[in-house]
């Protein structure tokens, strides 16, 4: 358990320390591009699996671009794989139809459905893993805000991630002592969760109460102000950085472009 | 109970992302709309309180007597400390932490998520059910039955709302009686668990600090309007329970059917014109494959029909 809120903590203070300070593209323009690419990509047919294999590229260059290495992302995705799967297997159950074969193995409908379920799962994750790498949090939250998003949910999303490290860190010792007085019990019963959870909410209580009285006598009025001040406004490249993957994408989703391919090779 | 974007069709996606924003617009008026004071002091209490149901799902606590462990989803939590709305926009704000860092649920599906478990929980389960339970009867097993009775609601009408979603968009092949047959009872079975979560939380913040809990002689909705709405919900539930009964046992018929035919085929069906008729019969119905939740329609009618004559009887008195 102690583990499992400490590998979290790193994690996270990872993902801050990788979020780079000035960006070449602002964030909404990716923010955009990647709800575009999740769009288009998950409105592709299931039997098409192989049209959807190209949209891997999506995540590969948008990290490329931004110089992150692409196979940690890879390998994050994979978590998602089990659960896909089991969702995923019914399709193998309940659609037989034959679509081809390959040799002597017959590939129906259900496997192309169970492959693409799981292919759209990683791809979906990638993505959004590679979004938030490329801008860490803090960036997003600001940048939704400029999107349109009510303050008043930017604000408690701010406050949230702010106060997560400092409640997980409570947590951390709470459980250390609860495991520290049970040797050998594992799990945790109910009662000893809600006193334990319990008493870490009269102590947030308090503590809110303090950050509030520190933030208004600060002159807080209910907003948050921008970090950063927001560096830099929206230019040419952002518009035509959504322009050119919003076009190339619905191109791919229209066109088909590799069917299209494997007929002219077949005519070969 | 986190819907993955690889369920999700483009359109269901984004009608309910449409309508979880409009929830989250009403959210931020009705916070808005109290006095400045409170504001300001509610938005650093939602703040800790997201982070704290963050922390707290990380803690997984022991299921009794199945050997599993879970955590908790925190909506009954959240609403009985912060209020109905504030709880609802802090849980989504959750939500949207979830997705963006750890890949709990996709981008696309936040809208469904923030309907699933935040509205649902936040602004249909706790009016309805925790609040008129707990109306001026202040007793520790009240406060109990309380939490465990909307947790178990909440989650079911989340599994029932997951079904629907993933239902309409097509992407897996399960039939919808099926998957919620699958969804349901583990759903009211991790209710069960949510519900004493919050229960042992409520209770150990009574012992505590007993002001910070919803003000249990606060008025509620009027009796009529409450009971209607219990009404609905409950028949929407045991309608969801009947369409799984009956998907998970064909009737009779067919079974013998099955039984007697089993590994013949009936000759008949492999004539090109019963082909056809079957194939017209798929195009033209307006909802093949449901008759699950034509049998949950019926539940629901009938319910509404006693839940309607028991309320004659109440007013007549």
């Amino acid at each position: 358990m102690s583990n499992r809120l400490q590998h979290l903590l790193t994690q996270l203070s990872a993902l801050d320390r990788a979020a780079p300070d000035s960006p070449t593209i602002d964030p909404r323009a990716r923010i955009v591009a990647t709800v575009v690419y999740l769009i288009v990509m998950l409105s592709v047919p299931i039997v098409r699996l192989s049209e959807l294999l190209l949209y891997a590229l999506f995540p590969i260059i948008c990290a490329a671009d931004v110089r992150i290495e692409y196979r940690p992302i890879l390998r994050q995705s994979l978590v998602i794989v089990p659960f896909a799967a089991l969702v995923g297997l019914f399709n193998i159950f309940y659609e037989r139809e034959a679509v081809f074969a390959i040799g002597s193995v017959v590939i129906t409908r259900g496997w192309l459905g169970f492959c693409s379920i799981i292919v759209r799962a990683m791809l979906s994750v990638q993505a959004l893993l590679v979004l938030v790498r490329t801008e860490g949090y803090e960036a997003i939250c600001n940048s939704l805000q400029r999107l349109g998003v009510p303050a008043a949910l930017t604000t408690q999303m701010a406050m949230l991630y702010r106060y997560m490290f400092v409640l997980i860190e409570q947590l951390l010792s709470l459980s250390r002592a609860r495991s520290a007085r049970s040797f050998g019990r594992r799990a945790m019963p109910v009662s000893d969760w809600g006193a334990i959870v319990g008493q870490l909410t009269v102590r947030t209580f308090d503590r809110a109460e303090r950050i509030s009285q520190a933030m208004l006598s600060r002159g807080f009025d209910g907003r948050m102000p921008a970090l950063h001040a927001s560096a830099r406004g929206w230019q040419w490249r952002d518009t035509i950085y959504v322009a050119a993957w919003s076009a190339s994408l619905v191109a791919c989703r229209v066109l088909y472009p590799v069917e299209r391919f494997a007929r002219f090779f077949n005519s070969l | 109970m986190h819907l993955s974007d690889t369920l999700i069709s483009p359109a269901v996606a984004v009608a309910t992302s449409i309508v979880a924003a409009a929830l989250v617009v009403v959210a931020t008026r009705k916070i808005g709309r109290e006095n400045s004071r409170a504001t300001t002091h509610l938005v650093p209490l939602m703040g800790v309180m997201g982070a704290l149901i963050f922390a707290a799902q990380m803690l997984n606590f022991a299921i009794p007597a199945t050997g599993s462990s879970g955590h908790i989803v925190g909506g009954v939590l959240l609403a009985a400390v912060l209020g109905e709305w504030a709880g609802f926009l802090t849980l989504t704000s959750v939500i949207i932490v979830q997705c963006l860092l750890f890949a709990d649920g996709g981008l696309m599906t936040l809208g469904c998520n923030v309907l699933n478990m935040a509205a649902l929980s936040c602004l249909v389960a706790y009016p309805l059910i925790f609040k008129p339970l707990i109306h001026n009867r202040n007793s520790p097993s009240r406060w109990a039955a309380a939490s465990i009775a909307t947790s178990i609601t909440a989650l079911a009408m989340g599994a029932l709302a997951v079904t629907i979603e993933t239902e309409l968009s097509g992407i897996t092949a399960l039939p919808y009686g099926r998957f919620l047959s699958f969804m349901l009872p583990i759903h009211l079975l991790i209710g069960v668990g949510e519900g004493l979560a919050t229960a042992a939380v409520i209770a150990s913040l009574r012992r505590y600090r007993p002001d910070l809990l919803f003000d249990s002689t606060e008025p509620t909705a009027r009796p009529r309007t409450q009971f209607i709405a219990i009404t609905v919900v409950a028949a929407l539930l045991v309608a969801s329970v009947a369409g799984t009964v009956a998907s998970s046992r064909p009737d009779g018929l067919e079974w013998s059917i099955e039984r007697t035919t089993a590994g013949v085929e009936i000759a008949e069906s492999q004539s090109p014109l019963h082909h056809r008729a079957a194939r017209i019969q798929r195009t033209t119905a307006l909802l093949p494959d449901y008759e699950a939740s034509m049998a949950g329609l019926v539940g629901v009618g009938a319910t509404l029909v006693v839940g309607y004559g028991l309320s004659l009887l109440i007013r007549r008195r």
